[in-house]
Formats: structure tokens, C-alpha cells, sequence
């Protein structure tokens, strides 16, 4: 028996090699996924809206709308595995302030804005990077001021009045002597902090926002409001305010028992107060003791559609629809967050909702949040700003040097 | 006995025949064994061509052109190839090794199998344990080799925020990361407090959990004490409970204000003990005080372990070592000294090691309880991250830093797997001789 | 006299510590668990765990974990992943312990150490490397590959408690089966492994527990929140700043703890045999 074998390996090999497609193993996925017209959207938070709407969208292009339900973040965080591994969705809806990184990133493709909205400069900074512009906005957010109607007669609108309220024994705290929970706001949070930064001069970067060889975290007005703050946690609050993982849940729990008067926190958490049945108006955030404005970041979610998707024109379409005023009038009334089309934004203003008001005359105020990805460090670097201040281990200058300087090497290093 | 000493097969054809795997064994008259290995080969070849070399070529080169090509993909891709390719290594040796000794098998006259059956009742009678371990092996190689291979990998490529596939290319850049962690400031300082808190993390709760559960169990131990049984199910109860569920609920329970730890327990201590007027304590907003939290926890939770353990250690040791013992007038503390003590030690030593390994990467506890907080170390890092947490908001957080979280990896590998050696090796742990 | 009464009372005070130390612990490893359970049973929306007896005491929560969430949903998935990982696990263990133990075979001194060792670097930088493998091998939400992770994972160090349970086996029992004419499949299963069932129990026990604790890769790996465990679940109702209820993760935690804590004590017994013969062998 003599087999020829060099013959038939060889044979073989070249036989497989000409079948074998030495391509990507990712060509299959896609190719799979483009062949159904289906849209996926990523709509957190704004999922009961779009589900309940979505049905004219689709009569109207013939397709069909999967909806997400799965959390903005992770979502996000996901995109740059989801994205090119084809399981990730066709639009995401993102905040602001994770937009420039995610277009730098390579992972949203830039998009045209709806003509009919009306979007003004602010709102166009929000969602542009390197002059490119990666989401259509559609919500407007920024913090504001929840008093307990019960409780006050009229909004606060001096700091002086809260400073009162926090005077007052109505409002001590039962589990630590002399302590109060007469208004409560989470300056642990930076987020937080920052209107109260911003309102005595203190900034992120320079020139809007761009240049991060100027931080002005630790100026003269930022080390004024920090040792503001610090006053408020070491002589009024009770120890927890300074626990970030809880400080907001204790916050927010407060306010529902109707232990708090007055609150500074975000639209968002209207819901749980409807459902707590706490009696609370809203109102603009009342004027520091500097006679400055408060001035926290302007912040919002806008649209965006995944730089992977094979339905980019259909996915453009989508965010032409959800940013028309027709639209957006829909979403403010089903879910009472604040359109950024602006003359569905107007149209919300003359109606009879204080939270909207206020949140719309807030923003007058607002500044917006940098964009570019420098702005991740400042989100680690400041984390212990205000703790470190206000929890006595450093003072006000020292803790605010300490966090700059470490956002500053931090930068240095990085990029 | 004669021995056939005339070559009837020549090895060292076989084995160079074998160079194609399965000719050798052709050559030996095993049709099928070589039938069978050929096609594992000629397999093999399909899946390189298919597969293989492309993705060995895209490991080394991460990819030319941004947003087409996806690096990490590559470097996975490469990883799972060169796992492959090593398997298909070992077993081309194998084949070669094969063809040599059946070769010689012919030669010194053993019975060399050539039919179905032989072969299928020689693979049963002599390869019974190779097809009892494949499946561990092969779960092993992926689940375990293949992750740490890539974190090797991650640690010698440029792999952060600034550099994220799609939009760019990964490059690789040798020692730099390392060099990163001890040249630039912000690592540096945040590297040298996170690692002295995980080294004093690790000896503190560690051994308040040995301790407390070697107590316990000579305590419990008595011979006295009715309701063992009850005991010992309480006494186990924080083993039984899964941990993230215990160390949420402890989390919630040590919050500042409205925990029950400064609400209820503080104050009822306060009015049961006499003098005693214990203030609230800063759990969560204190690092100190939460680093004390997170070592009573830890000893609340690994405890019963140890407990169980020495129990039946104790249970062990002869009565009448004691009864001489007491006879000679040896007390209480001198019998734990000389008697319970070298047992325990003598046996579960390993076991010991294992839990200051444990506890050295025992991430859910650091990051349920209080998530590294409170306040920051530099770095990305909180006051009380030890370095596996650490590493995880470095590959997790707003502005990841990937590689940089491997090449510490690999340092954090180094230290614990060098810590165990010694200790294995001295106290004769994991020894595969038989005695 | 005065000495045998003084010996009396010495042991008196002995007793009286012994049992002082014994029920404090027991306090403190009960409170706890004490304070999450009654909080599941709290009206209302409770921020924190607090012992409140005075209390309304409700089911309230846990229809609203069944109705209002996916909870029903998870537990059902932790059970598959559970069930996976147990019966996979403890049937590669079993074999792979018991030929370390029986047999002489290539790499069998020094593979299982080489594993362990590997196995103590922390594969949490390469967690997006488990993602993109489950990825390549579209196992995106799948509880397969979560199973197989899991069971990799814990190969290396049950095969060497096995291995050590395997060794307390005579091995005269193995030679009077093979001269009765029992091949190694009937040895194996006839006569060794019905001696190690109580450390097959522990085995089982452990890999079944595993799955309902871990919620680091479960997290990377289900994105959808119909495919989550219980463990990734629950977290979801403490860490949402926006949809916090403690009560309700009370409530989950209390179906899980229970029926887990029961299977552990009906296998306490295994664990003393299991753990000390297993792996530790001075």
C-alpha cells in the first residue's frame, strides 16, 4: 500500500483554501442585521414615551421600531463592544456631557439638526465637538429649587432665607443633636456643587470650556463657595450628608417625610415626589449670598445615532420626528421633562407647571457643561472637592489646590 | 525469553514520517489511529487558513486602518489562536512521540494494536485517565488561561480613554506601562497608599477571621455546653447567607445618619453598658472609620469557615492528650498552646494561606460596602480601594485607563502568587507526592 | 475544702463566660440578618434597615417584587445558570479528582498547582475580554457560557479538595474489584464514587451557590434586563439614585437567603468530612 500523501495534504489544503473566506468574522453579523428593517433604539428613561408613539413613526417609513429599556449608561458603555460586534442599537440617546467624547471616540456618527427646531447657541455647544455636531438635543435639564407648600408659605429666594430655615427647630434632625435638615442640597456631588462654584467665579476649564491648561476650580470665588458649603455641613447638617453613595437617597427621603423644607436637586426627582404625595412646589434657585445667580451646569440628553449602524438615513429620519415641536410637545406632556426644541420649550413655559418654569428660567443661568474628554478627569478629580473640605481633613484652599492639581497631572498625563 | 532483536520498524523513519501527523503511524500499520490524527491535522490547517493566520498577523500588527479595523478584537481574536495553536502543538509532539514508540513497540516484540477494537480497548485500558481530564482541561484553558493571557497582552499595548478602538489603533508599547504606574506622580502616589492599605486590609481582617473562628471553635467546644446544635447553626448563618446580600444590607446599616449601627446599636450600647457614651461615629465619611468597618465585616463574614474547620480538627484530637496533659498540671492556656494550637496549625495552615490570598483580592467587599469611598487616594482611586478594586474603576470609571489596569494585574500576580509559593512550598501544601 | 470550693467556683465563672461570649456572638451574627429581614416586611418606602417592630407588618413588598419587577424573571434565570453550572461542574470535578487520584498520567504532579497558581491573577482588567469572546461566539445574554465560565473558574481548587477525598478511599477496594473483574468504569462507579458522596454534596452545594452570589461577570455579560440574575438584579434596586427600595431588595433577599441557607444546613454534615480530609493533609 503506498499512498501518495504529499499529493492529497496538498490537495486538500488548496482545496480548503480556495472554499475558506479569509475574511472578518464579523462580516456574517452584519450582514444578518441589515437584511431586517428594523430600528433599535436605546430610549431610557424616555422609553414609555416612544414606545406609546412610536407606531405613527413606523406607518410612516414602513419599518419597524425595536425599543430599549436597558439603562443610558450602560448602554453607552457598552457601545464600543455593542457597536462593532452589531449588537448594539441604531440610536442612543445620551446626555450632553457624553457626547463630544463619544463623536471623539468614533463611536456616534455627526448628524444634521432639525431646521424647524430652533436650537440657539447654548444648545448647539452642548452637542458639538470640534465643530462637529453629534446629537439632536431633546431635553433640557438643569437643577432646581422643590419646597414643601406645607411647610413654607412662600419660595425662598435669598440664600439668607435657607440659611434661616436651617436655623429653625422645626426642622432639627432627631437622630444628631443640634443638627438640621431644614434645606438640604448635595454638595458632595460636583454636579451638585457646581452652580454654587460658579455663582461666586469659580469654573472647569477656560474659554468656554476649552482650554484645560485653566482650571479655575481653586480661584478666590470657588475657595469662597467651598468654605460656604463647608459652614452649611459641619454646623448645620447631619453627618451623612457627607456620604456620597447616600447622601441624595437620604436627601430626597427627607423631603418626602416632610422632615425638609427645601430642596436643590434635579427635575428627575419630581416623580418620586408626585408618588410620595408630598405637597411641593418648584421654584428658581434662590440667589446666593454674593447677590450672584446660581449657576449650575445646563445639562440635557440628546439623541444620537451609533457610528456602527447600517441605517443611518433611517435613523437621521427618527431624530427629525422626535425633535419636531409636534413631538416634543407630546414628550413634555407624557413625561414632563422640558423640550429643547425651542419652540415647543416656549409653548411649556406659558403652561401652568412651576416646575417647568423654573427650570426653563434656571437655565437662563445655566453654563454649559465642557464637552471634551478632559471633562472625565474632572469628574474623578473633584469627586473629593467638597468631602474633603467639608469633612474637616483638609481646608477649604488645601482641598481645592489638591483636587486641581490632581485634574491638572492627571491630564498631563493622559493626553 | 528471546528477545527479537532485528529492526523491523525504524524509529526514527516514524517518527520523521510523523512531521505529517498520522503518516508515522501508518508507516506502524495503525490505519486508523493514523487516519484519525491526519485529520485532526489537515482540521487544523483548515482552521488556520480559515481563521488562524489572519488572526495570529492581526495580533501582531493590531490592525491598519481605524474604524475598519477593530484592535481588541484582534488581539482577542489572536489570544483564542494562539491557545489553539498550542493545544495543536502539544498534540503534534504527541504524534511524533507515538510514532517512535510503536516503532519500538514493533521492534521489541510488544503486541502493537492495528484493528478498531484494540485500538478503542488500548485507548479505554491506557488513556482512561487522559478522557477523565480533558473536559477539566479544556474548561481551564478558556476560562482561565485565555483571560490572563489577554490581560498580559492589555498590559503591554497603550490601551486608555484617550485611545479606544474603534476610532484608533491600538499600538504595542513594551514596558511603558509599567514604567507609568512608578514615573508619573499621580499613579505613584495613588500606587503607594492603595498597596499599603491592601497589605494592612488583608493582615487585619484576615487574621481577626482565623482568630475569631479559632476561638470560637475551642470556646464552642466544650464539653459542657448544651444547645450545640443551635449554636452552630447561628454560627454558620454568615456563611450560609450569600455575602453581597450581607454586605449590602451592612452598607445601608453603617450609613452616618440614618443607619442602624449609629441609630440603634450605639445608643443601645450606650444605655445597656454603664460609663459607656459611645458619640455617632463617621462610618462612611471617615476612611478610618470605615476601614474599622470593613474588618469587622470581613471578620463577621469569614469566621464560620475557620470555625467549621478547627471544629473538626478538635473533634480529632485524642481525649487522653488532654486528660495526660491536666494530669501533668498544664492549664487551660498552656493546653491551647501546646496541643490545640501546633493541630490546628499542622493542618489547616494551607487553608489560612488561602484566606489572606482571598482577601487580598476580595473585591465585593470593598466595593459593596462603600464602593473605596469615602474621599480619594489619587489615581482614580478612593481612600479605602484596595488594588483589585482599584483596578476595576481603572478599567470601569468615566476615563478608563485599560492597560494601565493590566500591567497592575500583573504586578498584584506577582506579589500574591510569589507570597503563596513560599508558603506552599514550606508548608508542604498542594503536594502531589504520596506519602 | 476551701480549694475544691474555689476549683467549683473557678469552673462556675468559666461556664458563665463561655456562655456570656457565645450568646453575644450569636447576637451579633443574628441582629443583622434580623434588621434586613424585617425591613422586607415594612410598609411604605423605607430608606434604611432599621429593627422596627412597632411597624405595620406587610406582604405588600413581595407582591410587588413578583408584579412590579422582573424579579420572578431572574430567579428563574439564576436557577437555570445554577442548575448548568452544578450538574457540569461537580461531573468534570468528580472525574478529573478521581483520576488525580487513581491514576499516573502525563503533567498529573504539577498541572493542577500550575492551574491554581494562574488562577490567583485577578481576571478583572480582562473583563472585556469575557465579553468579547461571549461576542465570537454569540453568547451575548446567553447563560451557557456564563455557566462555563463559572465552571472553569472553579475546576482547579474543587478538583483538589476532591483528589484529597478520593485519596481517603482504600485503595484495596479498587484491587479486590479488579480481581472480581470490574473494568475502570465499574470501579469508578460502583465502588469508589458511592464513598465520596458527601463531598459530591458539598460540591454541588458550592457550585450551585455560586452563580446566586457573583455579580461581576453577570453583569458584563447579560446586558438585557430580561437576562439578569438575582444577584445583578437586586442591585439594580439599591444602586438606582432614582428608584431606590430598600425594602423590595430586602424582599429579594430574603427568597434567596432562606432557601439557600436551608440547602447549606441539610449538607452541614458533608462539610466537616468534605473540608478536613479533602485539602488538608498535613
Amino acid at each position: 500500500m503506498k499512498f501518495d500523501w504529499k499529493k492529497i495534504v496538498t490537495g486538500a489544503t488548496t482545496a480548503i483554501l480556495g472554499a475558506s473566506v479569509a475574511a472578518s468574522v464579523l462580516l456574517p453579523a452584519q450582514e444578518a442585521l441589515a437584511q431586517e428593517e428594523t430600528l433599535i433604539i436605546s430610549a431610557a428613561g424616555h422609553y414609555d414615551y416612544v414606545i406609546e408613539n412610536i407606531e405613527e413613526f413606523e406607518a410612516e417609513h414602513g419599518v419597524t421600531v425595536e425599543v430599549w429599556d436597558t439603562d443610558m449608561f450602560e448602554v453607552l458603555d457598552g457601545l464600543a463592544l455593542d457597536g462593532p460586534a452589531g449588537t448594539g442599537a441604531d440610536v442612543v440617546i445620551a446626555p450632553y456631557d457624553r457626547i463630544g467624547s463619544l463623536g471623539m471616540q468614533g463611536l456616534i456618527q455627526p448628524v444634521t439638526l432639525n431646521e424647524e427646531a430652533g436650537y440657539n447657541e447654548t444648545d448647539m455647544q452642548q452637542v458639538t465637538m470640534d465643530g462637529q455636531i453629534y446629537g439632536a438635543p431633546t431635553v433640557i435639564e438643569t437643577l432646581v429649587m422643590f419646597y414643601n407648600t406645607e411647610l413654607l408659605d412662600e419660595a425662598p429666594t435669598t440664600f439668607e432665607e435657607l440659611e434661616a430655615i436651617g436655623q429653625d427647630e422645626r426642622f432639627a434632625f432627631e437622630g444628631e443633636e443640634g443638627r438640621n435638615v431644614g434645606f438640604l442640597t448635595n454638595w458632595v456631588d460636583f454636579y451638585m456643587t457646581y452652580g454654587l462654584l460658579a455663582g461666586y467665579g469659580g469654573y472647569v476649564f477656560g474659554e468656554d470650556g476649552t482650554n484645560t491648561e485653566d482650571i479655575g476650580l481653586n480661584n478666590e470665588g470657588a475657595i469662597e463657595a467651598i468654605e460656604y458649603a463647608t459652614n452649611w455641613y459641619q454646623n448645620t447638617w447631619p453627618q451623612g450628608m457627607l456620604d456620597v453613595t447616600s447622601a441624595q437617597d437620604f436627601i430626597n427621603q427627607s423631603f418626602m417625610d416632610g422632615s425638609t423644607a427645601a430642596v436643590i436637586t434635579g427635575p428627575w426627582s419630581a416623580n418620586d415626589f408626585n408618588n410620595s404625595g408630598v405637597p411641593y412646589a418648584a421654584a428658581k434657585i434662590p440667589t446666593l449670598p454674593n447677590g450672584e445667580e446660581y449657576q449650575p451646569f445646563g445639562g440635557g440628553k440628546a439623541w444620537a445615532i451609533s457610528a456602527f449602524t447600517e441605517k443611518t438615513e433611517l435613523a437621521q429620519e427618527f431624530l427629525n420626528w422626535a425633535t419636531s415641536e409636534e413631538q416634543q410637545t407630546v414628550m413634555y406632556e407624557r413625561l414632563g421633562e422640558i423640550p429643547a426644541n425651542q419652540v415647543a420649550r416656549e409653548a411649556a413655559a406659558q403652561s401652568d407647571s412651576e416646575l417647568t418654569a423654573a427650570v426653563i428660567e434656571v437655565y437662563e443661568n445655566a453654563i454649559p457643561m465642557p464637552n471634551i474628554p478632559q471633562m472625565a478627569e474632572v469628574w474623578v478629580g473633584a469627586e473629593s472637592l467638597m468631602f474633603d473640605a467639608a469633612s474637616g481633613t483638609k481646608s477649604a484652599e488645601e482641598s481645592a489646590n489638591d483636587a486641581v492639581e490632581l485634574i491638572t497631572q492627571t491630564i498631563q498625563q493622559n493626553y | 525469553m528471546e528477545v527479537k532483536k532485528e529492526s523491523i520498524r525504524n524509529e526514527n523513519l516514524a517518527a520523521a514520517l510523523s512531521i505529517i501527523p498520522g503518516v508515522g503511524q501508518l508507516y506502524n500499520r495503525q490505519v486508523i489511529k493514523g487516519i484519525f490524527f491526519l485529520l485532526v491535522a489537515i482540521l487544523f490547517v483548515y482552521e488556520l487558513n480559515v481563521f488562524g493566520i489572519q488572526a495570529i498577523q492581526d495580533l501582531i500588527s493590531l490592525g491598519v486602518t481605524p474604524m475598519e479595523d477593530h484592535s481588541l478584537f484582534m488581539m482577542i481574536r489572536g489570544t483564542l489562536q494562539v491557545l489553539v495553536t498550542v493545544i495543536f502543538l502539544f498534540f503534534y509532539a504527541y504524534n511524533i512521540y507515538d510514532a517512535k514508540k510503536v516503532a519500538s513497540h514493533w521492534n521489541t516484540g510488544i503486541h502493537v494494536n492495528k484493528t478498531f477494537s484494540e485500538l478503542f480497548n488500548n485507548v479505554y485500558k491506557n488513556g482512561f485517565p487522559y478522557l477523565l481530564i480533558v473536559p477539566a482541561y479544556l474548561a481551564m484553558i478558556f476560562a482561565i488561561i485565555f483571560p490572563v493571557l489577554v490581560t498580559v497582552f492589555m498590559a503591554f499595548m497603550d490601551y486608555s480613554i484617550m485611545n479606544m478602538p474603534p476610532a484608533k489603533l491600538l499600538n504595542w508599547v513594551g514596558l511603558q506601562n509599567f514604567l507609568n504606574i512608578f514615573t508619573l506622580s499621580t499613579f505613584r502616589d495613588a500606587f503607594t497608599s492603595v498597596f499599603s492599605w491592601t497589605i494592612i486590609w488583608t493582615l487585619c481582617a484576615t487574621t481577626l477571621q482565623i482568630v475569631l473562628g479559632v476561638f470560637t471553635a475551642v470556646i464552642a467546644n466544650q464539653p459542657f455546653i448544651k444547645g450545640k446544635r443551635i449554636f452552630g447553626v447561628v454560627f454558620l448563618l454568615p456563611w450560609a447567607v450569600p455575602a453581597f446580600i450581607t454586605i449590602m444590607s451592612f452598607s445601608n446599616m453603617f450609613n452616618d445618619s440614618i443607619g442602624a449601627m449609629n441609630t440603634q446599636v450605639i445608643p443601645f450600647l450606650n444605655n445597656f453598658i454603664p460609663f459607656v457614651d459611645i458619640g455617632r461615629i463617621a462610618w462612611k465619611t471617615d476612611p478610618y472609620w470605615t476601614k474599622v468597618a470593613i474588618i469587622m465585616i470581613q471578620g463577621w463574614l469569614g469566621f464560620p469557615y475557620i470555625y467549621v474547620m478547627t471544629t473538626s480538627i478538635l473533634q480529632a484530637i485524642p481525649a487522653d492528650l488532654y486528660e495526660a496533659a491536666k494530669i501533668d498540671g498544664a492549664g487551660a492556656i498552656r493546653r491551647f498552646r501546646d496541643i490545640t494550637m501546633p493541630t490546628v496549625l499542622a493542618v489547616a495552615a494551607p487553608v489560612f494561606i488561602t484566606q489572606y490570598t482571598g482577601n487580598f483580592n476580595n473585591f465585593t467587599m470593598i466595593y459593596l460596602f462603600n464602593d473605596g469611598g469615602p474621599g480619594s487616594a489619587g489615581g482614580g482611586a478612593g481612600q479605602t480601594d484596595i488594588l483589585i478594586s482599584w483596578i476595576f474603576k481603572l478599567t470601569t470609571n468615566n476615563s478608563p485607563q485599560y492597560s494601565l489596569a493590566a500591567a497592575l494585574t500583573i504586578i498584584v500576580s506577582f506579589i500574591v502568587i510569589g507570597v503563596s509559593l513560599i508558603v506552599f512550598k514550606r508548608t508542604n501544601a498542594f503536594n502531589m507526592e504520596d506519602e | 475544702m476551701k480549694k475544691k470550693g474555689s476549683a467549683k467556683t473557678k469552673r462556675l465563672i468559666g461556664q458563665f463566660f463561655t456562655y456570656l461570649f457565645m450568646i453575644v456572638l450569636s447576637i451579633i451574627i443574628i441582629y443583622p440578618l434580623l434588621v434586613t429581614a424585617s425591613s422586607a416586611f415594612q410598609s411604605g418606602n423605607v430608606t434604611s434597615f432599621s429593627l422596627d417592630l412597632s411597624s405595620e407588618w406587610t406582604l405588600d413588598n413581595f407582591r410587588r417584587l413578583f408584579e412590579e419587577t422582573m424579579y420572578g424573571r431572574w430567579y428563574g434565570n439564576t436557577l437555570i445558570i445554577a442548575t448548568t453550572t452544578m450538574v457540569a461542574q461537580v461531573t468534570i470535578v468528580t472525574l478529573a479528582g478521581y483520576a488525580y487520584s487513581r491514576y499516573r498520567f502525563m503533567g498529573r504532579k504539577n498541572s493542577l498547582v500550575m492551574f491554581l497558581i494562574i488562577q490567583m491573577v485577578p481576571t478583572t482588567a480582562a473583563l472585556t475580554a469575557f465579553f468579547v469572546m461571549a461576542f465570537l461566539l454569540n453568547a451575548i445574554n446567553e447563560f451557557w457560557f456564563l455557566s462555563f465560565l463559572y465552571i472553569g473558574g472553579g475546576i482547579p481548587m474543587n478538583t483538589y479538595l476532591m483528589k484529597g477525598y478520593f485519596d481517603t478511599v482504600p485503595y484495596d477496594l479498587d484491587e479486590s474489584a479488579k480481581i472480581d473483574g470490574a473494568g475502570h468504569i465499574r470501579t469508578f462507579w460502583e465502588i469508589v464514587t458511592p464513598l465520596v458522596r458527601p463531598m459530591i454534596a458539598v460540591q454541588a452545594l458550592w457550585a450551585f451557590m455560586g452563580p446566586f452570589g457573583d455579580f461581576m461577570l453577570a453583569r458584563f455579560l447579560l446586558r438585557s434586563q430580561d437576562s439578569y440574575t438575582v444577584a445583578v438584579g437586586l442591585q439594580t434596586f439599591i444602586n438606582d439614585p432614582r428608584n431606590q427600595s430598600v425594602s423590595l431588595f430586602a424582599a429579594g433577599a430574603i427568597l434567596i437567603a432562606v432557601p439557600i441557607s436551608i440547602l447549606f444546613f441539610m449538607l452541614q454534615k458533608n462539610f466537616v468530612s468534605g473540608l478536613t480530609s479533602g485539602g488538608t493533609k498535613g
